[in-house]
C-alpha cells in the first residue's frame, strides 16, 4: 500500500503543509494510522477517498498547530513551472492563515473543494454529510473568511499584495 | 465574483476532474466508465496536461526517496504505539523549490 500510495499522499501533504520534512512526517502518520485502523473498504477508489481524508485531518491539525503557524506562514514550497496549473505560492499561504483559524469543519470542507477541487458530490463522503451540507459549511466559511480578512487588513495583520480585499469579496 | 482567492485556489477549471479524481485516475482506481471520461477529459485539456507533469515530476522522484527505510520505520512505527515520529530521515529535492520570501503575516 505504500508503495503504491505513498506519493499520493506524500505530494497532497507537500502541498498543503508547504515543507518537505512536515510531508514525509505526514505521510509516515497518515500510514501508521491506516494500518493501525485495519478498516474495510472496498477497492483502490475507496481506499484512495480515506487517504484523502486521513491526510486532511492529519495536515489540517498540523496547520492549526500555534507554535507552527509562523513557519507555514512565511515557507511555501512549490512546483518551479510556471502555468496555471499551478496555484500561487501567496493564495496558499493566506489559505492556510485562515484554515488555522476557521472552524475545523469549515475547514475541512474549503480544503476538499477549493484545494482540490472536489464538487460537494464528491466532498459529502468524505466529510460524512450531505451535498446540502457541504453547502452549507462553504457559505459559513465564506462568510467568515470575508470577515476576517476584512478585520486583519484593518488592523495591519495582513501585509502586502495580499491586504488587498478586492482578492476576495463575497459571492453572491 | 471572478477571481477570488478561493477561487484562484481550485486546481482547472470547474470542468477539471478534482485532485482526488486525478489521482484515481493515475492508480486506475476509478470505474471503467469514469475512466474512460477522466480520459477523454485530460487528452483535450491543455491545463490537466499540466496538472500530470507536475504529478510526473513528483511520482518519477519519489523512488529516490530511500523506500526501504521508509517502510522499516513504519514497521517500527506500528509496533511501538507510543513511537514518535521520526524525522531525521533525509528527503531527496522532490520539486524545485520557490520559497516566498513574502511574510503577509507580521
Amino acid at each position: 500500500m505504500y508503495r503504491d500510495y505513498g506519493a499520493v499522499v506524500y505530494r497532497r501533504a507537500l502541498r498543503l503543509l508547504a515543507n518537505p520534512q512536515d510531508a514525509e512526517e505526514a505521510t509516515q502518520e497518515v500510514f501508521v494510522r491506516v494500518m493501525r485502523t485495519e478498516a474495510g473498504y472496498s477497492g483502490k477508489g475507496e481506499l484512495i477517498g480515506w487517504l484523502y481524508r486521513i491526510t486532511t485531518h492529519y495536515c489540517l491539525n498540523r496547520i492549526r498547530d500555534k507554535r507552527r503557524r509562523q513557519d507555514l506562514f512565511q515557507l511555501h514550497i512549490a512546483p518551479n513551472l510556471s502555468h496555471s496549473a499551478s496555484t500561487s505560492p501567496a493564495d496558499m499561504v493566506m489559505m492556510r492563515w485562515l484554515l488555522s483559524r476557521a472552524d475545523e469543519r469549515q475547514a475541512q470542507a474549503a480544503i476538499y473543494v477549493y484545494v482540490d477541487g472536489m464538487s460537494y458530490e464528491e466532498a459529502a463522503p468524505l466529510l460524512g454529510v450531505s451535498k446540502r451540507t457541504v453547502g452549507n459549511l462553504l457559505e459559513r466559511f465564506h462568510n467568515w473568511c470575508s470577515e476576517q480578512l476584512r478585520t486583519a487588513s484593518a488592523s495591519g495583520e495582513i501585509a502586502g499584495p495580499t491586504r488587498d480585499q478586492s482578492q476576495f469579496t463575497a459571492r453572491s | 465574483m471572478n477571481h477570488t482567492l478561493l477561487d484562484r485556489l481550485r486546481p482547472g477549471t470547474a470542468d477539471c476532474p478534482s485532485e482526488m479524481a486525478l489521482d484515481k485516475w493515475c492508480c486506475e482506481a476509478l470505474p471503467a466508465a469514469e475512466q474512460r471520461l477522466v480520459a477523454e477529459h485530460v487528452n483535450g485539456c491543455e491545463i490537466c496536461g499540466e496538472r500530470l507533469d507536475l504529478r510526473r515530476l513528483g511520482l518519477d522522484a519519489f523512488p529516490l526517496f530511500d523506500e526501504a527505510q521508509q517502510v522499516a520505520e513504519l514497521q517500527r512505527r506500528l509496533s511501538d504505539a507510543s513511537g514518535p515520529i521520526r524525522t531525521d530521515t533525509p528527503l531527496p529535492v522532490l520539486v524545485c523549490a520557490e520559497i516566498s520570501q513574502r511574510n503577509p503575516v507580521e
